[in-house]
Order: structure tokens, then C-alpha cells, then sequence
């Protein structure tokens, strides 16, 4: 008997207006952002960069959640669509990571003076994007499926271990680079405009993890396919 | 420099580093559904 692989998944139809909206969301917060926040006493105009770099850092956060989430089902359950989820976390979550380290370098030379220091928090986040490289670097290094998902479980959960570490470096060590700031320290128009920078960035980065998602399950099933025309047979997926 | 060159800077490679990724995305998606269309899915 010959058994088919599964059915190609399909985009649920509500994901591409979800996306678009939140894309114009997006556009709007930023948009509001620059134009209607005053600058601050201190860094003038360069503190507009906060808004898209503290939800860069903290959709990046999130995404390695998703990681670590993910690696412990697939352990769990040795269902590889949780690695694959996974994956397509980590990978949008090194792309955050990187463009945080970017726009924070971008901040630091007006501020600091410097494009770069060994400051703590930099030095645990520059850790942290090469933890989220070598996790992809790590899953081209076999073939085997099973044999990928369980490494890149274990490196998953192992790197998640490091953000709680970027997020209290500020506190537990000696640096330069401020510490979270609260409601109380910041003025109302500060907060509205990086609240709701923060909301728009996390609409855009769950419709790019379940597009990414859906990607990697389509890939999956395209390969599969593949291999059942090249050796005739059945292949489970 | 002026703060604004920092500012657009900050910002456009965050867009441009957001657009090409996602266009990354979307054009594996069209290369695995064409790869499933040649095989008459």
C-alpha cells in the first residue's frame, strides 16, 4: 500500500490581513513617534531610537522564548513540527538580535561616544547572537531530522538560559548602559509612544513567526515530496 | 553630526533589515509551492 505524506499545510486565510494591518500599525506608531515625542533633556533627538530598539530587543527576547518553548515539546512530544517552529524562532529571532546590537551601536556613539564597549549588557547580547548563529549553523550539520531536532533542542534550551542574563546585566554588574526605566522615571509621552511601539513590534513579529512557520512546514513537505518521486516509494512526514 | 543622522540611521537599517527578511520569507515560500506545483500538487 502506498501512503501519501501529508496534505500541504495551508496559510490561514486571516494571516496576510493580519500582517498587513499590523505592517500599517507599525508604520503609524513609528511615524508617531518621531514626529510628536519632544527630545529628551539629555540625548536630544537621539533618544527617538529607543523606540524601535527596545522592541527590537524585546521581540527577540520572545522569539528565543519561542525557542526554548519549542525545543521542550519537541523532547517532550518528538513531534518535529516543534522543532520546526523552533527554528523558524530562532531564526527571526538572530535577525532581531542583530539589528539591536546595530541600532544600540548607533545610539552609543553620539552617547557614549563609542561604537562599541565590553559592557556587560553588550557583551551578554553579542553572546546571545552568536548562542542563536551557532544554533542554526548547528542544524546544517546533519541530515538526519531526528538527529538535527534533538541538538538543536538541547542548544534551545541551554541559550534561553542567557536572557534573563541580558535582561539584569544592567543590574547585576557595573556598566554604562542604562537601566530599564519605569513609569515613574519617564514622562507620559515618553511611555504612550514606546508602549505602543512595543505593541505594534510584537503584532509584526507574530505574523512574521507564523508566516515563517507555515514556510518551513511547506519546505518540509516540498522536500518530502521530492523523495517520494525520486525513490518511488512512501515517505512519512 | 547631527542627532537626526543617527536617528534615520538607527531607523532605516531597522526597515531595511525588517523588508529584506521578510521578503527572504516570502520568496522561499513561492520557491516551495512552485517545487510543489511541478510535482502536481
Amino acid at each position: 500500500m502506498r501512503v501519501r505524506s501529508a496534505a500541504p499545510p495551508r496559510l490561514p486565510k486571516w494571516l496576510s490581513a493580519f500582517g498587513a494591518v499590523s505592517v500599517l500599525l507599525l508604520i503609524a506608531s513609528q511615524a508617531l513617534a518621531l514626529a510628536f515625542t519632544p527630545p529628551d533633556r539629555d540625548m536630544g533627538e537621539t533618544m527617538k531610537i529607543l523606540y524601535v530598539h527596545v522592541p527590537s530587543a524585546w521581540i527577540a527576547f520572545l522569539a528565543f522564548g519561542a525557542v526554548a518553548c519549542g525545543s521542550a515539546l519537541y523532547l517532550w512530544k518528538r513531534d518535529i513540527r516543534y522543532d520546526v517552529f523552533a527554528a523558524a524562532a530562532a531564526e527571526l529571532g538572530t535577525v532581531l538580535i542583530a539589528l539591536t546590537i546595530v541600532q544600540g551601536s548607533i545610539w552609543a556613539r553620539p552617547t557614549w561616544g563609542v561604537w562599541w564597549t565590553w559592557d556587560p549588557r553588550l557583551t551578554t547580547t553579542a553572546i546571545m547572537l552568536l548562542v542563536y548563529a551557532g544554533y542554526l549553523a548547528l542544524r546544517s550539520f546533519t541530515d538526519d531530522e531526528e538527529r538535527r531536532a534533538r541538538w538543536s533542542a538541547a542548544v534551545g534550551i541551554i541559550g534561553a538560559i542567557n536572557v534573563p542574563i541580558v535582561w539584569y546585566s544592567v543590574k547585576w554588574w557595573r556598566t554604562i548602559h542604562q537601566a530599564q526605566s519605569t513609569t515613574e522615571s519617564v514622562d507620559d509621552i515618553f511611555l504612550a509612544a514606546f508602549l505602543l511601539n512595543l505593541v505594534t513590534f510584537t503584532l509584526l513579529f507574530v505574523y512574521l513567526l507564523l508566516m515563517r512557520f507555515h514556510v518551513a512546514q511547506l519546505e518540509r513537505t516540498a522536500d518530502a515530496r521530492l523523495e517520494e518521486h525520486a525513490i518511488g516509494g512512501v515517505v512519512h512526514v | 553630526m547631527s542627532d537626526w543622522v543617527y536617528v534615520g540611521a538607527a531607523y532605516g537599517l531597522t526597515w531595511i533589515g525588517l523588508a529584506v527578511y521578510s521578503l527572504s520569507v516570502f520568496a522561499r515560500r513561492r520557491k516551495a509551492a512552485r517545487n510543489l506545483e511541478d510535482l502536481g500538487e
